[in-house]
């Protein structure tokens, strides 16, 4: 493990970890980066550095989580990114995984049943999914931004009550995981599936970190400026 | 228990020197921090096993990661400089080392940190469910609350609740239209009759 600093070149992060690409591409940034340090692009792309390293350093490692810092970014700068993730789990993520699961069941000779059920189990949970990114976009998002550019309290809503129906959406995503690598049987194409796995777990690690951002940073610190306007 | 070591010092060849010596002998991950302050950012780590390897300086005041002592077992070992002298006794370390320190010594010194009461506990436990387990998951499935379970087999919420993390954790499952998924699979549940997608 290893902390990523501003004077690392970026194509060193990439070739450290590439499932930090569409992390970058959250933030805009495109290939195309010849030897430009993080500290480079982020001037270059107008970003603020620190936030950039912070949340690719958490991304990077499940277990660093430099708490204080994270609470001292711009709750517009943390919005901005957790929009652009959702973005990316509704175009890229989803269709992708709509796509290899069909591809799946329709690999599979004999086991249909057990299939048929993780199908009916997966569009269940892309259900509530939705409707959870919904509400985040719908109402928390648009709450927090008003909050901090009007200073203007909603009456009829505080994010506290964000903070206890805030739900897990990562734990049926490990369940989907179990139930095909434990209980199915292996009557299906092993590449697809494979792929499916794949990219299951690439989603599930990206919204636990996701979530830990929601649920332990945009939280308290809209929490704190509710508290400074007398709520 | 989680163990981790942490190797902090601000030359980066001592290191990756200290690193290169743990790493082919301890099966455990090491983080390579430049600065004692860069700790902070593992202020969610609990329950684990950690070794702190600093670079002990005289002048330089301890810095306060109450967090990290707090909420895992840590131990540290000091690295001195040659023109350093040997360590007094400081508040959290009894371990010392310097550039004279050959491998197997500093190997040595960091396994004796570790607990070695703490083995891994043996996973004896069957897989199987047990005919309770199955009846509990076979009502779970069909959407019936801990309460209900418990008046239909007249055994407590207590003992029901005991029966669903047990179900949990031999099936790697948690939510109840994954276990419902499960139950179907394994044929606790009868298909014939009932439509599974108004289950799940
Ligand atoms: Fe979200
Ligand atoms: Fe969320």
């Amino acid at each position: 493990m290893e902390i990523f600093k501003k004077n690392d070149k970026l194509s060193y992060l990439i070739h450290r970890n590439y499932h930090l690409l569409p992390v970058l591409n959250r933030f805009g940034i495109k290939l195309g980066i010849k030897n430009k340090t993080v500290e480079d692009i982020c001037r270059e792309r107008k970003i603020s550095t620190g936030f950039f390293l912070a949340i690719v350093n958490t991304y990077h490692n499940e277990e660093y989580f430099p708490r204080e810092e994270l609470l001292s970014f711009s709750p517009l700068e943390i919005t901005h990114y957790l929009r652009k993730t959702h973005q990316y789990y509704f175009q890229h993520i989803v269709p992708k995984l709509d796509d290899l699961l069909a591809k799946l069941i329709a690999s599979s000779h004999h086991d249909f049943k057990g299939l048929q059920m993780v199908d009916v189990f997966y569009k269940k949970y892309k259900k509530e999914l939705n409707q959870h990114i919904d509400h985040e976009e719908e109402r928390v998002f648009p709450y927090v931004i008003n909050l901090v550019k009007n200073h203007k309290i909603d009456p009829k809503y505080t994010i506290r009550s964000f903070e206890q129906e805030h739900s897990n959406v990562d734990e049926k995503l490990n369940d989907l995981k179990n139930l095909i690598i434990k209980y199915i049987s292996p009557d299906y194409d092993e590449n697809i599936c494979n792929d499916f796995l794949i990219t299951l777990s690439l989603f599930e690690k990206d919204l636990e970190d996701h979530a830990r951002i929601e649920d332990k940073i945009l939280m308290p610190i809209t929490i704190e400026i509710e508290n400074k306007l007398g709520r | 228990m989680n163990r981790k070591i942490f190797i902090i010092n601000s030359s980066e060849i001592i290191r990756k020197g200290i690193n290169a010596i743990l790493r082919n002998y301890f099966n455990t991950e090491i983080i390579l921090l430049e600065k004692k302050e860069e700790l902070k950012g593992f202020c969610e780590l609990t329950g684990q096993e950690i070794v702190i390897i600093y670079e002990y300086n005289a002048t330089e005041k301890t810095a306060n990661f109450q967090q990290i002592q707090k909420n895992n077992k840590v131990k540290w070992i000091a690295f001195l400089n040659d023109n350093e002298k040997p360590a007094e006794p400081r508040p959290f370390c009894k371990f010392y080392f310097t550039t004279k320190t050959q491998a197997p010594q500093l190997q040595k010194l960091v396994s004796r940190c570790w607990d070695k009461t703490q083995r891994k506990p043996k996973n004896t436990d069957s897989e199987e469910l047990t005919t309770r387990e199955k009846d509990v998951l076979k009502l779970v499935a069909l959407g019936h609350s801990n309460k209900a379970i418990a008046e239909k087999l007249f055994i407590s919420i207590h003992t029901v609740i005991s029966h669903r993390k047990n179900i949990t954790e031999k099936t790697g499952i948690k939510s109840i239209s994954g276990l419902t998924v499960y139950a179907i699979l394994n044929n606790l549940l009868d298909t014939e009759t009932i439509n599974p997608e108004d289950l799940i």
